[in-house]
């Protein structure tokens, strides 16, 4: 954290940086590691404040230590922070405030965006699943002629994902399967018993269930040891900020090492309005921000320029930036900026008891953190095509004993009795929820509101528009029935289905908007994230997705991240930006 | 469009303003460095000019010491709308039933709030200009939109929503009418 406070030096409106790297999440993170490690000289601007892991961090605090057991004052969240869906009492600062954050929505196609305006972004909080993408995911179109590919390859990405992967630090298996592609990891973390019997009985239909891969140091490595990184010692308190640094997030990992080299300025509370363009050559020549605090309106300046906001703060940024070069602002002749947006889907699944475990002796088995993971198994090939949606889904879950005894809300009665029950109960929970492909549509898309909506800096917000078609419906159809039968065949009893499909953005793998491709006519970026109109910016972040695949997306965005610095950097050095 | 500096005005623009429901009003807070001026918005009536709600009534404000202020003839104009994520509040009670809704039937699974379950969860009015000196608020009031959010703690605010939500989503001429008119039913009750 020294070295991050030595970074927060006031930011110069009078120099050119070479490069500014707008947002300080996992993409920005890892962009300013890449870049300040290759010697450029970089200015991170975070919409939101620095916070102290020590100070804010909620990891070791318990849920008896707060006034609402962790809930919060009655009627909080609905009244600041509405939409943040995962936000909890010991988190609400690692998310922003609806109340300041408006967009728009169309009636009757709700979407839940979860943001945080915080030094770290959503790294602070995130879910820690990392897969790859495979060709059945980055070719997809040529798969099952939906929609176009990406411009890259599997082959091209995957020694990206091996840095990725050995810098972030990711537990897990190497599974050999084709379609979720091995990587170098940490030694995994053991099923609980319950999962284990949810990997025979997956088994029992042919479905393979794997143990996940997730961004927690199992093991230390020199280059986590090196920046005082430690390993898990399975508190499960993941989601309230790790101060051990255990779990991957910038401020442990990506930003203390670019603050190392010196090389880069972060200034926090730094709202960009828009980028300046040169009206000479098109390109962006600086940033307008506004400070989120004192309200002051400022200019900074740089050579390149790295889009990093997250998936739809990044896509609001080029929209707003419009100029007499870029009337659609920038990265908007294609006609396509906006549009494909995506989102995983869950909410279909299953849930029950194991039996066999009733009344058994209360372990720690929460603090693990990660489940199971079942890998895509519906259209890999011929024999696996489903007649009635292309793509697929796989699931998370798990069973572990848990703080909170869900089960209880289930269980009938009241007074002693109700509390035998849940005392039996409640170590025997097990369940699985889909992790869905939804397709990339152009209806889905986003614009600036066209009514005028504005945050409370003045920024004009987004309207988005998307809903689910039935590919998704008839998936979750077929997720939710698979998902019981796992259970079954697993041995559960008492269970449930939900079927119902979660609301698009609630599982905050929002992503395209900015597509890459192999065609400036079809996309705002070609294949080294650089914007086909403005060839000093780049956009690194989940905007830049051509498609969804079902799994978790960090990853890729890290790979992909640090595959454009490289690129950025011999551009930057060769004169080309 | 095109302007990339924005003009220095000498009071700060107060851009957007949250407030939550209270009964048929909604209130919230001006916050200035440590100061809070409580604002209340008090709509009186309701009409739709193309279909967009449009809320007419009084602003009053209270500053941290000294009396409130109160402007009347303060309209709301609806410029867009923010769907709730969860269910909808039950119907009124009092909606007569030419106004209920139908309920779909399906074969393939629904998506959480949206098609009956739907609802609007944020109303983003701009208001007409207000005078900040006339309000003793030291803040340029002249384009502030207000962020009403719907969230209902109280039958009276229920019904609000549910209506508002139904006006906003009234596909025909006859709906839009008929919302509007319990709209205006609901507010001078």
């Amino acid at each position: 954290m020294q070295a991050l406070q030595a970074a927060l030096k006031p930011a110069s409106s009078k120099k050119v940086y070479d490069v500014i790297i707008i947002g300080s999440g996992a993409s920005g993170g890892m962009a300013a590691k890449e870049l300040t490690e290759r010697g450029l000289d970089v200015l991170v601007l975070e919409a939101g404040p620095l916070l102290d892991p020590e100070r804010d961090f909620a990891m070791n605090k318990n849920t008896w230590e707060s006034m609402y057991r962790g809930f919060g004052p009655p009627g909080w969240k609905q009244k600041e922070q509405w939409m943040e869906d995962t936000a909890g009492d010991f988190s609400r600062s690692f998310y922003v405030s609806d109340t300041e954050h408006p967009y728009t929505t169309e009636p009757g196609k709700p979407f839940l965006w979860v943001r945080a305006r915080v030094v770290g972004g959503k790294t602070l909080h995130w879910g820690r699943l990392s897969w790859r993408f495979s060709d059945l995911d980055f070719k997809a179109a040529s798969h099952d002629g939906f929609d176009g590919d990406w411009p890259i390859d599997y082959k091209e990405i995957a020694p990206y994902y091996d840095k990725a992967e050995e810098w972030i630090g990711v537990s897990g298996n190497n599974d050999g399967l084709w379609w979720q592609p091995d990587g170098k990891y940490l030694p995994p973390i053991a099923l609980t018993c319950g999962e284990q019997l949810l990997k025979k009985g997956a088994a029992k239909l042919n479905i393979k269930l794997i143990q996940p891969r997730v961004a927690m140091l199992t093991a230390v490595k020199p280059q986590h040891a090196k920046y005082g990184r430690a390993k898990c010692h399975y508190c499960g308190s993941c989601g309230n900020g790790c101060t051990v640094g255990a779990m991957f997030n910038s401020l442990s990992s990506t930003l203390p090492v670019a603050a190392a080299t010196r090389k880069m300025t972060l200034r926090t509370n730094s709202i960009v309005r828009h980028l300046i363009v040169d009206e000479n050559t098109g390109k962006a020549k600086g940033v307008a921000v506004v400070d989120r605090q004192s309200h002051q309106e400022m200019e900074f300046f740089g050579k390149a320029f790295i889009v990093a906001g997250s998936t739809l703060e990044s896509t609001r940024l080029l929209l707003n930036s419009k100029s007499p070069k870029h009337p659609n602002g920038i990265g908007g002749s294609s006609g396509v900026l906006g549009r494909y947006l995506v989102d995983h889907f869950g909410g279909t699944g299953a849930s029950g008891v194991l039996p066999m475990f009733a009344g058994r002796d209360t372990v720690n088995e929460d603090g693990k953190s990660s489940g199971i993971f079942i890998p895509r198994f519906r259209n890999l090939d011929q024999t696996t095509k489903h007649p009635k949606f292309l793509r697929g889904y796989g699931f998370e879950g798990g069973s572990a004993i848990g703080r909170f005894p869900g089960v209880a809300y289930r269980t009938p009665g009241f007074g002693s009795e109700f509390k035998r029950q849940v005392r039996r109960w409640y170590v025997a929970p097990v369940g699985l929820t889909t992790r869905a492909h939804m397709l990339s549509r152009y209806e889905n898309f986003v614009e600036i509101d066209p009514g005028g909506v504005v945050d409370a800096w003045g920024v004009p917000v987004l309207r988005v528009h998307i809903q689910h078609s039935d590919n998704e419906r008839e998936m979750g159809k077929d997720a939710a029935e698979t998902a019981a039968q796992i259970l079954k065949e697993a041995g559960a009893e008492e269970i449930g289905i939900s079927r119902q499909l979660t609301v698009p953005g609630r599982i905050i793998h929002e992503l395209g908007t900015a597509r890459m491709g192999s065609d400036p006519k079809t996309s705002v970026l070609n294949k080294w994230n650089q914007v086909w109109d403005a060839k000093n910016v780049f956009v690194t972040d989940g905007a830049a997705f051509v498609g969804a695949a079902n799994q978790n997306p960090t990853l890729t965005i890290l790979a992909l991240t640090i595959r454009a610095c490289e690129y950025l950097t011999d551009e930057l050095k060769r004169g080309n930006l | 469009m095109f302007t990339q500096k924005k003009p220095a005005t000498t009071l700060r623009k107060l851009h957007s303003l949250h407030a939550l429901p209270d009964g048929r009003a909604f209130t919230g807070k001006i916050e200035i460095g440590k100061a809070r001026y409580q604002f209340t918005f008090t709509p009186q009536e309701a009409s739709a000019p193309n279909g967009k709600l449009t809320l007419r009534g009084s602003v009053k404000v209270k500053p941290p010491t000294g009396s409130a202020r109160t402007v009347n003839q303060v309209t709301a104009s609806l410029l867009a709308t923010q769907g709730s994520i969860v269910s909808a509040p039950p119907v009124p009670k009092s909606l007569p039933a030419a106004l209920q809704l139908e309920q779909p039937t399906r074969s393939l699974p629904a998506t959480d709030a949206t098609d009956e379950q739907s609802s609007v969860g944020v109303l983003y009015f701009k208001l007409s200009p207000l005078d900040g000196r006339a309000l003793g608020v030291p803040l340029d009031l002249s384009a502030v939109q207000l962020n009403a959010r719907l969230y209902a703690t109280a039958e009276v605010e229920r019904d609000f929503q549910w209506l508002v939500s139904a006006l906003v989503l009234a596909k025909t001429e006859a709906q839009l009418t008929g919302y509007l008119a319990e709209i205006n039913r609901s507010l001078k009750a």
